[in-house]
């Protein structure tokens, strides 16, 4: 009479099943945290360029705005040695303008749009 | 940096805009002429750091885009990449 494989083999069988098993979950956890870290990685580099590009775009930026202010200044020069620059504005529209540009908020803390001290 | 941090590299003061050209005393046409040139000037400023800080976050969010990407390469692709 044959019987089929017996009890030790087949608690072996069990014991490498069980195994196979752990160790295909374990490579797949530990595929994950290699990942993880990898993301760690190339997120951290990334920060650190974009953190560069933004100090270098930035100190480019500041560079443009003095070269408007520069332009400004000549640009003032050619208008007021201009004829007729020395013209004289009627004070209606004069102050009219000046309350005009106070109404926008870009020139909100300009001191003539600041609103004045009453008189004691 | 995660996408939402990328707005974080921008300049706190940038967040105030750009003051207008300050006010003349308006007295003559060359006053008044001179101040709208140089309104025209900050208002340059202000179109250059719109600009430049649209620029800042896009190079970010691709910079984290890519990064992503290459943290998630198989073997093979780590290996040709």
């Amino acid at each position: 009479m044959t019987y089929g494989p017996s009890l030790p083999l087949k608690i072996a069988g069990a014991v490498v099943i069980v195994l196979a098993v752990a160790l295909i979950l374990s490579l797949g956890m530990c595929r994950d945290s290699r990942q993880e870290a990898r993301l760690r990685t190339e997120q951290g580099e990334a920060a650190t360029d974009s953190g560069k590009d933004a100090v270098a775009t930035l100190g480019a930026s500041q560079g443009k705005e003095r070269a408007i202010d520069d332009m400004t200044a000549a640009n003032d020069k050619e208008i007021r040695n201009a004829k007729g620059a020395d013209a004289a504005v009627d004070p209606a529209v004069r102050d009219a303008g000046i309350r005009s540009v106070c109404r926008r908020p870009s020139a909100a803390n300009d001191p003539k749009c600041l609103p004045r001290a009453a008189p004691r | 940096m995660t996408p939402s941090a990328c707005h974080e590299l921008l300049p706190a003061e940038w967040l105030s805009g750009v003051p207008s050209a300050p006010l003349p005393d308006g007295e003559t046409v060359g006053d008044w002429i001179a101040f709208g040139d140089a309104q025209t000037g900050q208002l340059d400023k202000a179109n250059g750091r719109y600009v430049d800080a649209i620029g800042i976050v896009e190079r970010c969010h691709d910079r984290d885009q890519e990064a992503a990407k290459r943290a998630t390469r198989g073997f093979f692709g780590r290996l040709f990449g």
